[in-house]
């Protein structure tokens, strides 16, 4: 897999000292080393056929490119004892990889639900704080893990904002040239008074930038409209309807013909996510009862059907994120007000309710 | 070459929720994972051990246990030599769905199946709901043979796995006598003995 041209360029001479920058330079010079596609039959074959080539490139392209990194650094420490200020330089590089990898895993769990079993060992967002930056040989086996696990295409750029409400950190290195380019992509597109959903949808394929995540997702997804004048009052009105269903039908679920669901879902729902005490939270369960019932009693055809729980909470998850800095995973919803909530659900509601629909 | 004398098909039914997956991966991986999500259609896993010299590899099927899976889980019934049909001994419930379980059985298992009727969680004694007693009565009439066991605390995992093994390779052996053929059929076989080698409960 290793081609010749993979190895790192830089060569030292031991024992004379780097400077601080060193691996950045290294990045530099190499960032644009894998844009240009590469041809790698093995991974290739390997991928999904039905999978986007250009995505399929990238991510195998990425995946070396990080394989040279390690073994770049690797040899760095093998060959002379990092200075300080380096040492802190690759731990930011760490923390970024890590985070990436965080980030394909939330995806991961939308797209590919088949893939749960997985995943279900791995928490859905891990906490930065409790992120291993431990030894290189430790970190490699653990990205060796996670990159088998991912088919999903890989998201080379995290915005400065995600990354810093990701890790509550100052003195993150500033946004890249490429993450800063992507970002402005995504509000560009946005940002008229009609969003051009195929190409929003083009663009979204090699990662959302975490500020623009919700708003893309619900574009998407068809649960916004194109049309950005329409997208408060369409908003208002799918969220009044949601309360109104729950209104209406909620009560039902002891009736004796809802008991079986009802029942199902109450199994289902504390192990739902539950090594993440987000979804421990008694008013989260609930919220996720609600939302399961209701569209369990509106698809009487499908009904709940195990694993939809699941279809929840990536959702959740991100629509969450739309008002919070901090990390999500230890999140106590309670701090957030009544009415976000009901928003977030609300949301989380009707973008579950769109992702199936396509599916039946 | 493999690297087994037999090969056996073991295949988990039961509820929702009454620990059909904690026990599989207690028998093959040693552990009780403390959140088990719900199991999506089927999974399965192996693990070979050695009885008596023997060596058995079990193929374990591991079925989801809401009813709207039914239509999948159905179509592994008919290749399993072994069922493992589970109910919590906390979850009345679990314990009256069992006559419609046997249905599934009778309809879609080969009927040389081996059955066994495991009432999981006796761990949790003092929220039992379905007494001992009764659960073996239950068992003795429909010709199953029975096992109360925790997952969480590793009691009488190994043992329901091993006994089962037991009698799996016992029943392959029979039918090798009795078609005097060197190639055993595991599953094909004629009616059972439940006196079983290992000395079930």
């Amino acid at each position: 897999l290793i081609k010749a041209g993979n190895k790192p360029p830089v060569t030292s001479t031991p024992g004379k000292p780097k400077k601080a920058t060193t691996f950045q330079e290294f990045e530099s010079i190499t960032s644009d080393a894998w844009d240009v596609g590469d041809d790698d039959d093995e991974l290739l074959a390997m991928a999904a056929q039905n999978l986007n080539i250009e995505v399929v490139m990238e991510t195998a392209n990425k995946v070396i490119e990080n394989h040279s990194k390690q073994q770049e650094r690797r040899q760095q420490q093998l060959d002379e004892p990092p200075g300080p200020e380096e040492k802190d330089g690759k731990e930011e590089q760490d923390k970024d990889e890590e985070e990436r990898l965080e980030e394909e895993e939330t995806t991961a769990e939308l797209s590919f639900s088949s893939e749960r079993f997985h995943h279900s060992d791995n928490r859905l967002v891990k906490s930065h704080s409790e992120a291993p930056i431990g030894s290189p040989k430790e970190m490699s086996g653990e990205r060796a893990a996670l990159y088998r696990q991912q088919s999903l295409p890989h998201r080379p750029v995290i915005p400065l904002v995600a990354r810093m409400a990701d890790q509550n950190t100052s003195g993150t290195p500033a946004m890249t040239e490429r993450e800063a380019s992507r970002l402005d992509k995504f509000k560009q597109l946005l940002a008229g008074p009609n969003t051009d959903l195929e190409e929003l949808r083009k663009l979204s394929w090699s990662g959302i930038p975490r500020q623009v995540r919700p708003i893309t997702w619900k574009l998407l997804s068809g649960y916004l409209p194109a049309n950005a004048e329409r997208r408060a009052s369409t908003l208002q009105r799918k969220r009044q309807e949601y309360f109104g269903f729950i209104e209406q039908y909620y009560d039902s679920r002891n009736d004796e013909h809802h008991q079986d669901t009802y029942r199902q879902i109450h199994i289902d729902i504390p192990r739902t996510n539950p090594l993440i005490p987000l979804f421990q939270q008694a008013s989260v369960q609930e919220i996720f009862e609600r939302i399961l019932f209701i569209w369990a009693i509106r698809h009487p055809a499908s009904g709940y059907v195990q694993g939809i729980n699941d279809l929840v909470t990536p959702f959740f998850v991100v629509y969450i994120f739309e008002y919070i800095e901090e990390e999500v995973e230890n999140f106590d919803v309670s701090s957030l007000q009544e009415e976000v909530l009901r928003n977030i659900e609300a949301d989380s509601f009707w973008c579950m309710s769109k992702l199936l629909d396509g599916i039946q | 070459m493999e690297d087994y004398d037999y090969l056996f098909k073991i295949v988990l039914i039961g509820n929702a929720g009454v620990g059909k997956t904690c026990l599989v991966r207690r028998f093959t991986q040693g552990l009780f994972p403390p959140g088990q999500g719900a199991t999506i259609g089927v999974d399965f896993m192996i693990k070979t051990v050695e009885i008596k010299g023997v060596k058995v590899k079990l193929q374990i099927w591991d079925t989801a246990g809401q009813e709207r899976f039914r239509s999948i889980t159905q179509s592994y019934y008919r290749s399993a030599n072994a069922l493992i049909l589970t109910y919590d001994i906390t979850c009345e419930d679990s314990f009256r769905c069992l006559p419609e379980w046997l249905r599934e059985i009778e309809q879609y298992a080969n009927n040389q199946v081996v059955t066994i009727l495991v009432g999981n969680k006796i761990d949790l004694a003092e929220k039992r709901e379905v007494h001992r007693q009764r659960a073996e009565e239950f068992a003795e009439a429909q010709s199953m043979l029975y096992l109360e066991t925790s997952a969480k605390e590793s009691d009488n995992v190994e043992k329901l796995f091993l006994d089962l093994a037991c009698v799996l390779i016992r029943e392959a052996k029979q039918n090798t006598l009795d078609n005097n053929d060197s190639a055993p059929m595991p599953g094909e076989g004629k009616n059972i003995n439940y006196l079983s080698c290992c000395n079930i409960n």
